[in-house]
């Protein structure tokens, strides 16, 4: 019985898969989609899979049951992922031709997708979409309460034998929650414990220590909130703790107003938000965060989030390209060079948003590492008047 | 008599340990209702007993945990949320919701088959009001060529307290992890109408209402008694730090007295709990349980004024009077009233450990809370550490390794495309996918097997290529001879790669294969006695 419950549901929530959208998305590059769940909550977008990055949104649309569909986001992808053996001395980048994208990205088949396949302008199926359930959204005393759901699109890379699942979790209720999940197959091996983990491996008869790895994800993300009139406005809001105010914590927020780099402050809850003229916006809840990363050689990966204006060229972290057209135009440098004081009004607001894991082997790792997530949310903030989603009576 | 060398033993020992005695069956010490029982596809299992307290609601006792092909090993002596503290921001007001209130009793809501689709509800007394269900999360572990879903018992009650209802969750895992995690939904609590005010927001169509901002912050209580006994565990933290030459070192501490810590922003902290050490620091085979501080964008600290709100994670002496992380004294006059107190230096050694973890949520109100608010989720996640001598659900011991398809020796011409397909078989239809070494300059391989691309750079190359099914792997070399554009005679010798066999890749199968034959060997041992 109770499967048949489960399989209804599934069937319930797959039902609104891929149905037209409202509005025909202006995709210059990759393919039109999106998925409107029974509540009439819908996501549409462009779905891109970069040579150097993996997949990509472009004109992410959200659509409140209700409500009309409005642009949120003009690109999201990674800007980096820097992944460190803790032995070496330099973390290796994956933003770059073939660690993550290109001939990295995995054909997936049902033994690695659950949902239904994608080729966009592939010749073989890259993507996977699926929607899963998430629970109650809401509930209030014993009225009935209402199940969400969540979208997910992702693409697979192999680097190196190690996976790295780069997916997009678009909600019912308007939440992005994209993330990273590393996994694969453990390789790296030491003979320092300072750097390892003494294991026993069931493949090899002696003992060894497991090389730990950190990792670091860095998340570009251009705004455009409902519409690309480059009116959208960042700022940082803060709780800081008054103890001679009788531990009040009275809250700032602070326009950003030139080119940033900035890190949360976890004692005064520090978060970003990022609103239009008239007050639509999202949230950047940096609640997944764990640790700073530092390193020796990327100044920028300190920062957990960087505030840049728009500029097309500016795509990773660390560039180094040229842009053929009618005026070429010289990408070189980091992060670092990209926040240098131009103001912040007049543009699209670019975050660069950081968050890392470390990765402690154990024998559960062993062939094949226990997946490990590294995730964050862009919540609705006063997207709506209301919730979209009332409890009935 | 088989001689193995002294390492062989350990794993041996090891072996005994993780597939125990197959003398006594350990399993909780109730039946019937209270009892919760979940077998997964991978042939794990979790039991335990349950009970609804009026103050708690749900406590977990008697957790036990069965790997894949393994027996019973107890985890947990009892677990649960032991307080939701909740600080407005205007410090006027400030909620225990578990001991002021309680989760339990008249605070426990009925759920329905609208709540709870996906499950069986479960009766506190003789209301319907745990959901118990079967779930599928992210990935347990993912290859090129297969996936598995994290399955995981889930466990939750809803708990009305003031406008605020709570979703207390419990995950466990087929992997053996567990996930503590509270989701907070209903209304908005607290107001003002002192619009000026900087300790809220004003939302969209209430003029006159300034709607507070708060902290919760979720403690949980965790009687951990790892295998047999409940006085051998030790606990540790893991620090890791950034070296001057740029590598990343990691220091372990043993705990030998009670201890109050804190996250720090500086460098990742992690803290384990480990069944009886077989040293003085953990090695190759001891098995225990981590909690990685990775929710910590929040944290509240007021500790002038509550002093258990400084730190994140405390290791006490269990005790069972010592029941809530704040306003104990309440319900347990004799004893301590807080956590921070209950960390008081007492010595850890050969005593029974209770660990005790909070996260916080700070939440600025915003219109979508109107009326009734979206579950924000909150929690955590203890991972196994050598619970399982291997990934868990991978039988290592009925895998065969692919095989390659012979390759011809190459030839082309700086200039050429390339478009080469390999191709190779798996006698159990596993998914392959493809590696190469030392291509020539230009070409690149795809997982699927797929070398594509120009040839750049004249020269002979010894390519070495591997197919994998993620636990076995096969590779096979062959010669790729590349000419200039002008028809001369290959001038640049290969740098790299070899013959058939032999190089890194090579070297690793037969290392595996060595492995994985002794570790087959050791297992007959077991069945053979």
């Amino acid at each position: 019985m109770r499967i048949l419950k489960h399989l209804f549901y599934l069937l319930c929530l797959s039902a609104g898969a891929h149905v037209p959208m409202a509005a025909a998305l202006d995709c210059q590059t990759g393919t039109e989609l999106g998925h409107t769940f029974d509540s009439g909550a819908s996501w549409s977008f462009c779905a891109v899979l970069d040579d150097d990055h993996a997949l990509e949104l472009q004109e992410l649309h959200y659509q409140a049951p209700g409500d009309i569909s409005r642009k949120v986001l003009q690109h999201l992808h990674l800007g980096q992922a820097l992944l460190h053996h803790h032995d070496q001395t330099e973390a290796q980048s994956l933003i770059s031709e073939n660690k993550l994208g290109g001939s990295s990205l995995q054909t997936l088949n049902s033994n690695v997708c659950d949902g239904e396949l994608l080729t966009l302008d592939q010749p073989n199926a890259k993507l996977c979409s699926r929607v899963r359930p998430t629970g109650l959204l809401a509930k209030y005393s014993i009225r009935p309460g209402l199940q969400g759901a969540q979208y997910q699109l992702f693409s697979v890379s192999n680097y190196q034998g190690l996976t790295f699942k780069v997916m997009m979790g678009l909600s019912e209720d308007g939440r992005i929650a994209p993330s990273v999940t590393l996994s694969g197959r453990s390789s790296e091996v030491g003979s320092n414990a300072q750097f390892g983990t003494p294991l026993v491996n069931p493949l090899a008869a002696t003992p060894l220590f497991a090389t730990q790895m950190s990792l670091l994800y860095t998340w570009r993300m251009v705004f455009a909130l409902n519409g690309d009139q480059k009116n959208d406005v960042v700022e940082e809001y803060n709780f800081q703790l008054e103890p001679t105010l009788g531990n009040r914590r009275p809250m700032t927020i602070t326009p950003i107003e030139t080119e940033s780099l900035r890190n949360i402050d976890r004692n005064a809850f520090r978060g970003w938000h990022i609103r239009d003229v008239d007050g639509r916006g999202y949230y950047l809840d940096p609640q997944n965060s764990g640790y700073r990363y530092s390193d020796r050689k990327n100044n920028w990966a300190q920062f957990d989030l960087a505030l840049t204006s728009f500029n097309a060229c500016e795509e990773h972290t660390r560039i180094n390209k040229s842009i053929a057209g009618s005026e070429p135009v010289e990408c070189v440098g980091s992060l670092d060079d990209f926040v240098n004081g131009d103001s912040m009004s007049d543009t699209k607001q670019v975050l660069w948003y950081s968050l890392s894991r470390v990765h402690r082997p154990s024998a559960e790792d062993y062939p094949i590492i226990g997946s490990m997530i590294a995730d964050f949310e862009l919540i609705p903030f006063n997207w709506t008047a209301t919730s979209p989603f009332e409890i009935s009576q | 008599m088989i001689k193995l060398p002294l390492f062989g033993l350990v794993l041996l020992a090891h072996f005994v340990l993780l597939l125990g005695s197959p003398s006594v069956h350990a399993a909780p010490q109730c039946s019937g209702d209270a009892l919760i029982s979940e077998r997964f596809s991978n042939g794990a299992s979790w039991e335990m007993c349950w009970e609804s307290r009026i103050r708690e609601n749900l406590v977990l006792n008697d957790v036990y945990y069965t790997p894949p092909n393994g027996t019973a090993t107890k985890i947990l002596n009892s677990a649960r949320l032991s307080q939701l503290h909740v600080a407005y921001d205007d410090s006027d007001v400030t909620y225990n919701d578990v001991t002021q209130f309680g989760l339990g009793g008249g605070y426990l809501i009925e759920l329905n088959n609208n709540d709870c689709p996906f499950g069986d509800l479960l009766s506190v007394q003789t209301r319907p009001a745990i959901c118990k269900s079967r779930s599928k999360g992210n990935d347990n572990y993912r290859t090129p060529s297969r996936s598995v879903s994290a399955e995981s018992l889930t466990l939750f009650s809803v708990s009305q307290v003031g406008a605020y209802a709570y979703i207390v969750t419990w995950k466990f895992y087929a992997d053996g992890a567990i996930e503590p995690e509270v989701g907070a939904t209903g209304a908005l609590q607290r107001s003002s109408d002192k619009l000026e005010l900087p300790f809220g927001r004003v939302l969209e169509g209430d003029d006159d209402t300034l709607w507070l901002s708060h902290t919760h912050n979720y403690y949980w209580r965790l009687d951990f008694d790892l295998g047999d006994s409940a006085t051998d565990d030790t606990v540790t933290e893991s620090r890791t730090e950034l070296t001057e030459t740029g590598q990343r070192k990691t220091s372990v501490e043993r705990f030998t007295t009670e201890q109050s810590r804190m996250v720090s922003e500086d460098y990742p902290v992690s803290w384990e709990i480990w069944d009886k050490l077989s040293a003085q620091l953990p090695g190759a085979t001891d098995r225990g349980y981590r909690i990685e501080p990775i929710h910590f964008g929040h944290r509240l600290e007021r500790k002038d004024i509550e002093p258990f709100t400084e730190f994140d994670f405390f290791v006490t002496v269990t005790n069972e009077c010592e029941r809530f992380a704040s306003q104990n004294a309440r319900f347990n006059p004799d004893c301590l009233n807080q956590v921070a107190q209950y960390a008081d230096g007492e010595s850890l050694v050969d005593a029974d450990i209770t660990l005790w973890h909070r996260v916080s949520f700070h939440h600025v109100p915003r219109n979508e809370d109107q009326r009734h608010m979206h579950t924000h989720r909150d929690g955590f996640t203890i991972e196994p550490i050598n619970l399982h001598a291997s990934t868990p659900g991978i039988n290592l011991d009925s895998n065969t390794a692919p095989e390659l398809d012979q390759i011809a020796n190459q030839s082309g011409t700086v200039g050429a495309s390339v478009a080469l397909r390999l191709a190779a078989n798996d006698a159990d239809g596993d998914g392959l996918s493809f590696s190469a070494e030392n291509l020539p300059d230009g070409l690149a391989i795809s997982a699927d097997g797929q070398v594509n691309g120009s040839l750049t750079t004249p020269g002979n190359f010894a390519v070495n290529v591997v197919a994998s099914d993620d636990i076995a792997s096969s590779s096979r070399s062959f010669n790729w001879s590349v000419a200039s554009a002008d028809g001369a005679t290959n001038i640049i010798p290969a740098t790299s790669g070899g013959s058939s066999g032999s190089g890194s890749t090579g070297l690793l199968f037969l290392i595996g294969l060595f492995g994985l034959s002794f570790y087959r060997l050791l297992r007959r041992i077991f069945v053979a006695h």
